[in-house]
């Protein structure tokens, strides 16, 4: 949950303030001191490690529970349908992730495992457990194996590195009271993307604040150089980590706040010093150089990238919905599921342009509209007005062009007949729309949605509107 | 009186200042839809969907999860809701139902994603729901144990436990002074989406967590009565 109304209690009792606050602060700093001698030596954090630690690390309860915490949420991933479950894209990301894995066995209380989270924010983190998870945004935005070794092998120093203990202990001795549902409230206050992050969030603040801001500037430097040398090490080109930052910097929505693998200037930041790092290294004798392989690696990744799509316009991310469809139709324009994901991505864009236009980019008005209202009232008073009109009639075009080159590939693909019947149901051809719900539940008579579908052609021979249309 | 005479003195003031609060809880903000009031729409099953509330322990040193504690708790409140439904006279299956299969289980998380984005506002904005301002759209029927429903029932919560620590500067200087949790329970038509009732349990003093049923099932059932009958 991302409410802030949710977060509001804590922060509504703790914003209550008696009077004589400044004759009291004093006797409790004094108090303070003496209940918490660790808060008074905050000035000595802890001292930063190499990325694999040559000493081993020891453990302390504040430690271990962590450990447990972590343990726990991986459970809970897996329990709230979060993780994506395909055989065959979680032996590829496990394979590249064991490529660049350190040679010796792994460190005390760490069991690798590479996953993939259903989440469309371009992101990726690790838990301390030795759980390293890539959201499905970041794997679409991605071109290469390369690239996808580059982030594993950043995460996996954080990992062995130890940084989110390190972490959680440099927050508690510097008693900063991070609230954890005001953290992702602010991080995520007007939508319900980056469920994931949540999930963190409760585990460990620490591990929320990290992921979202990033790591200690030079933990975050130390996971790069990392990163570089096992890319070498392993025979990738390790210049492709600088191209996964530069494809972070590319921007599908208006974001209200920044998260760490998308803020600008850190990103350019650590384009300039990985590549830098890049150049000077060389690969060690002997090595095999691996060519980045977009191909194959979007041969492997093809069904959760499509996955991705549909998991974007859930979380109503609309316009990366259709940039990541429209790389899928651009990298193999033969498959009818691929120009299906455009036609959908096109039709859920309603009265958006597929791009954010230059006159909204930054604006005030459209990031307190997003705050104020639902995502059906958001399109509601976008179709209202004469420019989202426009851009409607220019997606519903292109979507059904599509669907109607989707069936042309493959006449089989049910699921074009239901976004075709949803589509002229919305432009009001109703014979047209009634006719595509039919056949879609012609041919798949055990569709899970068929209840919804029967339905909305009930609606449709009716001559009634749809649901949503009708709650505006 | 000397240096450690001194601290210990503050010390037991401090302990005895954080020491247990009664808990007390209550509900507000319920709101039916006019087509529930006007009894156009009739809620007779209900369907509960896992509830989704996180604890978190506060203290001096800032927050920490208790996932443990958090799933314990949402399992009870759900029974709490449950046993305050039948006995307002509604049908509802025992137990959340377990999404089999990873098809399933996307399904059901979607339509959990879908509350999510609605409830930004919904929480901000309850007594909306009087005026029908809010909908899930006609995707809550994608969830197939829904489409076989009447309505579909929604938990969210969040609540903070703190430590004795915590609750002591708290009562000696700014902050929160007890433990508390916030929990809105909605309810959804599973046919068009429209947000039929809300309401939001407010408990403070703790309690939430070892005397979960004690604490919700009072004020839910007092929200509950708003619901015309569906006889």
């Amino acid at each position: 949950m991302t409410g802030r109304g949710a977060g509001g209690g804590p922060s509504k009792i703790s914003s209550r303030r008696g009077g004589g606050i400044v004759r009291t602060v004093g006797i409790l700093v004094a108090a303070a001191a003496l209940l918490f001698p660790a808060a008074a030596q905050q000035s000595s954090g802890p001292k930063l490690p190499s990325s694999e630690l040559k000493e081993p690390f020891v453990f302390s309860k504040v430690d271990t529970d962590l450990l447990t915490q972590a343990d726990l949420l991986d459970q809970r991933f897996g329990k709230d349908g979060l993780v994506y479950r395909d055989a065959a894209v979680e032996a590829y990301v496990d394979r590249v992730g064991q490529s660049i894995l350190p040679s010796a066995t792994p460190p005390e209380r760490i069991n690798w495992r590479f996953r993939v989270l259903r989440d469309p924010l371009a992101n990726a983190f690790a838990l301390p457990n030795g759980s390293i998870y890539v959201n499905s945004g970041l794997l679409a935005l991605m071109d290469n194996d390369s690239q996808l070794a580059g982030v594993l092998a950043h995460e996996i120093t954080h990992v062995t590195g130890r940084h989110g203990y390190l972490s959680n202990r440099s927050r508690r001795k510097k008693a900063v009271a991070i609230h954890v549902f005001q953290a992702v409230a602010s991080f995520a206050p007007d939508t319900a993307w980056g469920i994931s992050l949540l999930a963190v969030g409760i585990v460990a603040p620490a591990i929320l604040v990290c992921t979202i801001n990033g790591y200690d500037r030079e933990l975050e430097r130390q996971a790069d150089g990392y990163a570089v040398d096992k890319l070498i090490a392993g025979g990738y080109d390790a210049g492709e980590l600088a191209s996964v930052f530069r494809l972070l910097q590319k921007k599908f929505e208006i974001e209200t706040t920044k998260i760490y693998y998308n803020d600008h200037p850190k990103l350019e930041e650590r384009v300039s010093f990985v590549s830098n790092l890049a150049r000077g290294k060389a690969p060690p004798e002997g090595s095999k150089p691996r060519v980045a392989n977009t191909e194959q690696y979007f041969a492997e990744t093809e069904k959760v990238l499509r996955h991705n799509v549909q998991l974007a316009t859930e979380s109503g991310r609309h316009r990366t919905a259709v940039a990541m469809a429209q790389r899928l139709v651009d990298r193999n324009p033969k498959s009818s599921d691929n120009l299906l994901a455009l036609a959908d991505g096109y039709r859920s864009l309603g009265p958006r342009t597929p791009e954010v236009p230059e006159d909204e980019k930054g604006r005030k008005e459209v990031q307190k509209l997003k705050k104020k209202t639902t995502p059906a009232e958001e399109e509601a008073a976008l179709a209202a007005k004469p420019t989202g009109q426009a851009a409607e009639k220019a997606n519903q075009k292109k979507a059904e062009e599509l669907y109607a080159r989707a069936l042309e590939l493959d006449a089989s693909n049910a699921r074009a007949y239901r976004g075709q019947g949803f589509l002229w149901e919305k432009m009001q051809e109703t014979t047209k729309a009634a006719e595509a719900f039919r056949k879609y539940l012609e041919m798949t008579p055990e569709a899970p949605d068929r209840v919804r579908i029967e339905r909305r052609l009930a609606a449709v021979e009716k001559g009634l509107r749809p649901p949503v249309e009708r709650a505006r | 009186m000397s240096f450690t005479a001194r601290a210990l003195s503050l010390l037991a003031a401090l302990m005895l200042a954080a020491g247990p609060v009664a808990a007390a809880s209550r509900s507000s903000g319920t709101q039916i839809h006019p087509k529930v009031k006007s009894k156009e729409k009739t809620i007779r099953q209900v369907l509960l969907l896992p509830a989704q509330v996180e604890i978190q322990r506060s203290g001096m040193k800032g927050g920490e999860g208790m996932l443990k504690e958090s799933e314990d708790v949402s399992l009870k409140i759900l029974d709490a809701v449950g046993k305050a439904l039948k006995d307002r006279g509604f049908q509802v299956a025992d137990k959340p139902p377990a999404a089999a299969g990873d098809e399933a289980q996307y399904s059901l998380a979607s339509l959990q994603k879908r509350y999510d984005a609605v409830a930004v506002q919904l929480h901000k904005r309850m007594k909306d729901v009087s005026k029908g301002r809010f909908t899930l759209g006609d995707e809550v029927a994608n969830y197939g144990p829904a489409a076989a429903t009447d309505s579909v029932l929604f938990v969210r919560g969040q609540g903070t436990q703190l430590t004795g620590g915590k609750k002591a500067f708290g009562i000696l200087v700014a902050g929160a002074k007890a433990s508390t949790m916030r929990c809105y329970v909605t309810l959804v038509d599973s046919k068009s989406g429209e947000v039929l009732f809300t309401t939001m349990v407010f408990v403070t003093g703790g309690g939430f967590i070892d005397r979960t049923e004690e604490v919700f099932r009072k004020p839910l059932a007092k929200a509950l009565q708003k619901i015309p009958a569906a006889t």
